[in-house]
């Protein structure tokens, strides 16, 4: 019988993911879902009138209102919306918290972040819109810019792949860096476990709203950190910083760790909504493909 | 600083076990590599050098608490500084005069239930957990009371007490304390001696004794407060039978035997008519009226004659006073029964006085008009017969040449079958013929050959007897007494060779006594039940001057009676002495027992001991004075008896001024009265415990652990 690795052990294979099973899981996951995460984009009678112009000398006759000119006996234009396509940035948290992986965890959650990330930009990618990816502790690591075109999704996975998570968490720092960088307001994923000063990384996350992006935290959870089963005396020795460690009593720090955590996710979640931003948990020992599903369900069902 | 439990000092080592288990739980750790390091504290930015401190703190309090308890457990003792308070149990030894001196009452009081009633009020006055303990002086290795704690009992026990006819043994009393004391548990230590100051007892000779047994009571680790407490009465009009001689030659049914009493006042009054009793058995025999000048003595005389055999006791007594235990003596007398001497003159003279066994006879029995206790019957050689050994106890051969094979056989069946054999050699003697026939090489009738003959009436020095303490029961009288050994001429005398002693030889041949040149003069050996006693010279006057001398009677008589197997055991004794019944059992009786009479009447039944073909008894239980009756399987009563000492006597007491001067000497604190010692116990005594203080601090320490506990673990989260 093989023995499970302790926990909080790096996962298995850590940095070392193909790109082709990224893109394998990504394929299989967009497979199955209905729809993408926004609309596409369409052209022809569907697409939405703005408003009427007088028409001037080289407009395109087709694009004369002649009913207009039948009430009015005046030349119009018909304007429609501009229609363009979704830029989508994936910003992935590879901070050494995130090497984490517990005993009911098959996956780090780096790696679990890995696999959202792919995910997402295989989905944005079909459905032709632009996604770029940036990989951060508290710097950024690497930056790719958003392309639409489907040959990018393999830069994606190459760059998230050969990131070997690592370093202390600072997602406030990476935000103010990352805000000048997206000119275009888009859309913003991003996927981390977000342990950052609550309050900081909610102003952080407030600032890229006021650039009118769309903001979508996935938030990486193992079921450890969550449920906190540790029984006997511990030494927890901190995966971002080298030397500090805390020993402790499990049993009787259990309720006390519970209520920071909960605190932690009512006052993030709290921020999170007073943004309109959308605040997704997810959990490690779950699949990456149900999670999505599950969320991109409720989105379409919101709209 | 001391402690009254040492060994206990050694749980301090258990401070260790709470480090060990650090260690050990140390190296027990899991470890994780966490992520969500900020949810472990309850308050994220914290000094990181406070856990530290609480956790230090935490393990000093765990080291603390067993260190405190086991110094607990080994009671400390702070030492030289005054208690707060006197209700801490205390450990007393009580001294407890109870020699015969203390009966002396002055107005209806005696010394004794003084000392009885303050003994009794400073043991109910002990504080609560008190341990306490009464030696007696007259005995002190025997405490009256071992340490107890039950203080109500040991007060009425001690109101229950009387005194006894011993004499003050203070030395062995302080030592007796020291190691009564040094059993004892509690750190304030008080030794209490009453007594009335005697003056025999507390004579300046003896202050260096008192004074070592004091030094060493004093040596204690936790030394004792010591108090003399005076319980004299004042002296005491006393009269005392000081003494009561009589004969101790045996005596047999008709003899008549003399005893004097000597009476001596002890007080400065003169008493003119002082009554003196003299009884036989009990019965009132003689009553006379003496007159005692002050501090003198004087005597009276008794004279009886004994018509029948047995066991009997004489007593003395005078009027009672208030020391009564020196108002009576006893004599115990047995009187026996004849016993027959066959004595065989191996040369026979019709000149008075020139016969072998002339001297002898007459020294066996002195006035053959009266009854005594020795017959003896004189035959020649040729005579001695089977019959004529009959109905003898006590075969004697003088100067015999020489016996036919078949009487050799009939004395040697005589002895093996328990009679007596006293030989002695002469110028007629075939000493080859005693040395092949009656010595066979020491496998014979002879404890020791006969060798060379010495003779010195032509040149040299007669031998005298060697000055020497005699062991041999016979002899013993010869150690103390008006008979002297000292003026004996030995003229002649045959050398004796003892048999060699074997490995298993049950019987060793025994020296009684020797000649002032080392040579023996008469040797002893047993031979089957009976005995054999072989002189080195005659017993006429031809080679000594031994029957011209005043010895020559006691010794020869002594030597017979031993010979004939009638030496009792000593039938008057001092306190303490064993008593020592000799019975013969009835046939049939599996389970011999001899009943035991002491002086207050009691009566107990004890199982004899066989040893050879006798039954023995041997008892020590004797510090009463009085009459002990020991009545055997066979019917036959023996009295035993014990006469007290006379030391405590003189009822003198010492002065003020001399008691104040001994205590001081003692290094002790005198009292004179119960008020006194009241006042002084209300002074604060020395020595503080601890271990109540320790204990507190153990238990505030527990209480601490916990709560401090508690409060890390909650505030942030269990790190402890």
């Amino acid at each position: 019988m093989k023995t499970p690795p302790p926990p909080g052990d790096p996962a298995p294979g850590a940095g070392t993911w193909s790109i082709s099973n990224l893109q394998l899981l990504a394929k299989q996951v967009v497979e199955g879902l209905a729809t993408g995460l926004h609309r596409s984009p369409h052209k022809g009678a569907s697409v939405s009138f703005k408003q009427h112009r007088p028409y001037v000398p080289g407009d395109e006759l087709r694009r004369l209102d002649w009913r207009a000119f039948a009430r009015s006996d005046r030349y119009y234009i018909r304007e429609y919306e501009q229609e363009t396509n979704l830029r989508a940035t994936l910003l992935v948290d590879l901070s050494g918290s995130m090497l984490y992986r517990g005993t009911s965890a098959t996956l780090s959650k780096a790696d679990f972040a890995r696999q959202v990330a792919s995910c997402l930009a295989s989905l944005l990618l079909q459905q032709q819109d632009a996604a770029g990816l940036i990989t951060f502790d508290n710097k950024i690591r690497s930056l790719l810019p958003s392309r639409s075109r489907p040959s990018h999704l393999h830069l994606l996975n190459e760059a998230l792949e050969k990131e070997v998570p690592g370093g202390e968490t600072n997602i406030s720092s990476v935000f103010e860096k990352v805000g000048p960088r997206l000119e275009r307001r888009g859309l913003v994923v991003l996927i981390s476990d977000c342990f950052d000063n609550p309050q900081t990384f909610l102003k952080a996350l407030a600032q890229l709203r006021h650039q009118q992006h769309e903001i979508l935290v996935f938030q990486i959870w193992d079921r450890d950190e969550l449920e906190f089963p540790f029984e006997s005396w511990t030494r927890f020795e901190s995966l971002e910083i080298e030397g500090e460690s805390q020993v402790s009593d499990p049993s009787a720090l259990r309720d006390t760790y519970l209520d920071n955590v909960a605190r932690f996710r009512t006052e993030l979640a709290a921020g999170c909504a007073r943004e309109r931003i959308d605040l997704v948990p997810l959990i490690t020992d779950q699949p990456c493909s149900d999670a999505l599903a599950a969320y991109l369900k409720r989105r379409r069902q919101r709209r | 600083m001391t402690f009254l439990n040492l060994a206990l000092l050694g749980g301090t080592l258990a401070g260790g076990i709470p480090i060990a288990i650090h260690l050990l739980h140390r190296r027990r750790l899991n470890t994780v590599r966490w992520g969500a390091m900020a949810f472990l504290r309850a308050h994220p930015v914290q000094n990181q050098r406070r856990p530290k401190l609480e956790h230090l703190l935490l393990l000093f309090i765990r080291i603390s608490l067993p260190i405190l308890l086991a110094l607990c457990m080994a009671r400390p003792v702070l030492t030289g500084i005054h208690a707060l308070s006197g209700t801490a149990p205390a450990s007393t030894v009580i001294l407890l005069d109870n020699s015969a001196s203390m009966a002396a009452s002055t107005a209806g009081r005696s010394s004794f239930e003084r000392a009885r009633e303050e003994a009794a009020r400073i043991i109910r006055a002990l504080p609560r957990g008190s341990e306490v303990a009464v030696l007696p002086l007259d005995e002190p290795d025997k405490p009256l009371l071992p340490p107890t704690v039950n203080l109500k009992t040991a007060a009425e026990f001690v109101e229950g007490l009387a005194p006894r006819t011993g004499w003050t043994a203070t030395a062995e009393g302080f030592e007796a304390a020291t190691r009564v004391l040094s059993q004892m548990h509690h750190a304030q230590r008080q030794v209490i001696l009453l007594t009335d100051f005697q003056k025999v007892n507390w004579h300046p000779n003896d202050a260096t004794t008192r004074q070592r047994g004091m030094e060493r009571l004093l040596g204690l680790p936790l030394p004792p407060r010591v108090i003399l407490f005076n319980v004299g009465a004042g002296a005491a009009l006393n009269v005392s039978v000081e003494s009561l001689e009589f004969s101790k030659s045996p005596l047999g049914a008709g003899q008549k035997t003399s005893f004097r009493a000597t009476l001596r006042n002890f007080s400065s009054q003169p008493i003119p008519d002082l009554r003196v009793v003299w009884k036989v058995d009990g019965a009132i025999r003689n009553e006379v009226r003496v007159t005692l000048e002050s501090r003198s003595s004087t005597q009276s005389v008794f004279a009886h004659t004994f018509a029948e055999t047995g066991s009997h006791f004489v007593e003395v007594s005078t009027d009672a006073d208030s020391l009564t235990a020196d108002n009576l003596m006893l004599a115990s007398l047995p009187v026996r029964e004849r016993i027959r001497v066959l004595l065989v003159d191996g040369h026979p003279s019709s000149e008075p006085l020139q016969g072998e066994t002339d001297f002898l006879s007459i020294a066996l029995q002195p006035r053959p008009e009266t009854p005594s206790l020795l017959a003896p019957t004189t035959i020649e050689p040729s005579a001695l017969t089977a019959k004529a050994l009959a109905k003898t106890a006590v075969l004697v051969l003088a100067n015999v040449r020489s016996l036919g094979p078949q009487q050799v056989r009939e004395v040697e069946e005589f002895v093996r079958q328990g009679g007596g054999l006293l030989v002695f050699p002469g110028n007629r003697v075939d000493a080859l013929w005693y040395n092949q026939t009656l010595f066979k090489q020491g496998g014979g009738l002879l404890p020791a050959s006969l060798e060379s003959l010495h003779d010195t009436s032509m040149q040299g020095r007669p031998a005298g007897i060697q000055i020497t303490r005699l062991e041999h029961p016979a002899l013993e009288s010869f150690n103390t007494g008006g008979l002297s050994l000292h003026d004996y001429a030995i003229r002649s005398w045959y050398s004796l060779n003892p048999a060699p002693q074997t490995a298993t030889d049950d019987s060793p041949t025994s020296t009684m006594i020797s000649l002032d040149n080392g040579d023996p003069l008469f040797v002893e050996r047993r031979f089957g039940a009976g005995s054999v006693i072989l002189a080195a010279i005659p017993c006429n006057a031809e080679w000594s001057n031994l029957p011209a001398r005043p010895g020559f009677v006691p010794l020869m008589q002594r030597l017979v009676v031993t010979l004939s197997a009638a030496t009792l055991p000593a039938r008057n004794l001092a306190p303490g002495d064993p008593i020592l019944g000799v019975f013969q059992n009835p046939p049939g009786n599996k389970d011999p027992q001899a009943c035991l009479t002491r002086p207050d009447g009691t009566s107990l039944w004890f199982p004899l001991q066989k040893k050879g073909d006798r039954w023995l008894l041997e008892n020590t239980d004797t510090r009463d004075p009085g009459l002990y009756s020991l009545t055997g399987p066979d019917g036959e009563t023996q009295h035993f008896a014990v006469n007290a000492g006379r030391r405590e006597s003189d009822p003198e007491l010492l002065g003020l001024k001399e008691i104040t001067e001994t205590a001081t000497a003692l290094k002790t604190t005198l009292v004179q009265s119960g008020e006194e010692l009241r006042a002084l116990e209300n002074e604060s005594r020395y020595g503080q415990e601890l271990w109540r203080m320790l204990l507190f601090i153990v238990l505030i320490f527990a209480f601490a652990e916990i709560f401090l506990q508690q409060r890390f673990r909650t505030r942030k989260g269990a790190q402890i």
